[in-house]
């Protein structure tokens, strides 16, 4: 059966018409496959490379500048020394503290929220849901990750942030509350999916174990499948966040997109990814303020690209653990 | 009576122009306080403001429907809402013409367009749209 699967490459095969050889088109197409194949490659690469170039010049052009990229500074009119983001102003102040405070809190905020939801639906239908509950939900949930962003946005905008403010009374109707219930939105298809997935590639020969030496089927999950897939929903976890950490529409629709720092789950944010939506637009090319834009695109670059490495290496432990080393495909 | 509750400033976008005006002239260019939210337009402060008790913002007078205009202290002490005459005149301090600006010789269809942006009809759009046209004969 394997032996049938395996494509023969380049080896001399008996083929119907008596020649041996692999045919040159057969080589040709297969030289085309694997070019497309690296298109992909290239192209995430000249992503990095294009907006890195795009950043670079900050490290030697007016350097002076690079402290108050990140460190607070009195500026006039200020009572005291601040992180400021005003990129269009007198002078301008490109502070990202502000900004990493924002993509954090609601980042954080909506893991707080979207995790727990994802990750008990997730054990529900894979471990105690009948089948019909099953089918139903399922695809249910998955469908969360086909709504387009700006509509999940609108959404929140309008009615998650009439609702908070209906509940609570808060200052702010646009805060990092209302944007992070909104991206939980969209987070939790991605933890439910990759947990729930984790969960059902635990063998049943653990459960047939656990139940045959007595324990309840809460037990069974709790202690036995849930522990087993744990590097698996660490890894929806991760994606879940470097799924958050990049959205952009949500948040600036409604997060109120001021650059805030403060640690309330109230008070409007600014994040990353708004920021450069919003600014890109009007900013001359080239300036210290393009520069800093582009920089924040290469920070995201390089968080979304390092949590998905972490993901990526736990799914593969969590391969080695249940299937032993051998399973490593 | 107003309860004791802070006050929601809603602003522009920092790639807006009205941002820029607003910071220059209003501001004398100091900076917007970090809470001050962006909105993607005009039509979407009057929106937060009109739906907000505390909220304030500013933004051009054609939009202004479903808000309450306060009006400004003018150079005299006067307190003026915008209007047709206290913009043209001057006295509302915040008024700002729309200029057009042409790199062709005269004549043509841009001296047309120029001549038309004077008359009555066109005068008669801008109004309808909210802003407040040129003088006769200007």
């Amino acid at each position: 059966m394997t032996a049938l699967a395996r494509p023969v490459r380049g080896k001399p095969r008996p083929s119907l018409l008596g020649s041996t050889a692999t045919p040159r088109w057969e080589r040709i197409v297969e030289r085309l496959i694997a070019a497309v194949a690296f298109v992909s490659v290239a192209a995430v690469l000249s992503i990095l490379a294009f907006v890195a170039r795009e950043a670079a010049p900050l490290f030697w052009e007016g350097r002076e500048h690079l402290p108050d990229l990140i460190l607070p500074r009195q500026w006039a009119g200020y009572d005291a020394p601040a992180h400021v983001w005003q990129p269009v102003g007198f002078p301008p102040k490109h502070d990202v503290v502000p900004l990493l405070i924002g993509t954090l809190k609601i980042t954080g905020l909506a893991m707080l929220v979207a995790g727990p939801i994802a990750l008990l639906s997730a054990v529900y239908i894979a471990e105690l849901a009948p089948r019909r509950v099953r089918e139903v939900v399922k695809p249910a949930i998955e469908l969360f990750a086909g709504i387009p962003s700006v509509v999940l946005g609108f959404f929140s905008l309008v009615f998650i942030a009439h609702f908070l403010e209906r509940l609570f009374g808060l200052t702010y109707r646009l805060n990092a509350l209302v944007a992070a219930l909104g991206l939980a939105l969209t987070i939790i298809p991605v933890v439910f999916t990759v947990s729930e997935d984790a969960l059902r590639a635990v063998p049943k020969s653990l459960r047939e174990a656990s139940a045959a030496l007595g324990a309840r089927r809460w037990q069974t999950t709790l202690l036995v499948v849930v522990p087993a897939a744990l590097p698996g929903i660490a890894a929806a976890f991760v994606l879940g966040f470097g799924r958050a950490i990049g959205e952009t529409m949500i948040v600036l629709m409604a997060s109120g997109i001021a650059p805030v720092v403060d640690a309330s789950p109230v008070s409007s944010a600014r994040t990353v990814t708004a920021t450069i939506a919003a600014e890109l637009g009007e900013t001359a090319r080239g300036g210290e303020h393009w520069r800093v834009l582009f920089a924040l695109g290469v920070l995201l670059f390089l968080i979304t690209w390092a949590l998905d490495r972490m993901g990526a290496s736990a799914v593969a432990r969590l391969r080695r653990r249940l299937h032993g080393p051998e399973a490593e495909s | 009576m107003v309860p004791d509750w802070p006050v929601v400033l809603y602003s522009r976008e920092n790639s807006s122009g009205t941002y820029a005006y607003f910071k220059e002239h209003v501001l004398k260019k100091a900076d917007f306080v970090a809470e001050a939210q962006s909105l993607p337009g005009t039509a979407a402060v009057m929106y937060a403001v009109s739906h907000d008790r505390y909220g304030i913002g500013y933004g051009g007078v054609s939009r202004g429907h479903g808000v309450r205009l306060v009006p400004l202290v003018s150079k005299t002490g006067m307190d003026v809402l915008p209007s047709a005459r206290s913009a043209s005149s001057g006295e509302y301090p915040l008024a700002r013409p729309l200029l057009v600006y042409r790199t062709t010789e005269r004549g043509g269809e841009v001296d047309a367009f120029v001549r038309w942006l004077g008359e009555r009809p066109a005068r008669a759009l801008a109004l309808e749209a909210g802003f407040f046209p040129l003088e006769e004969g200007t």
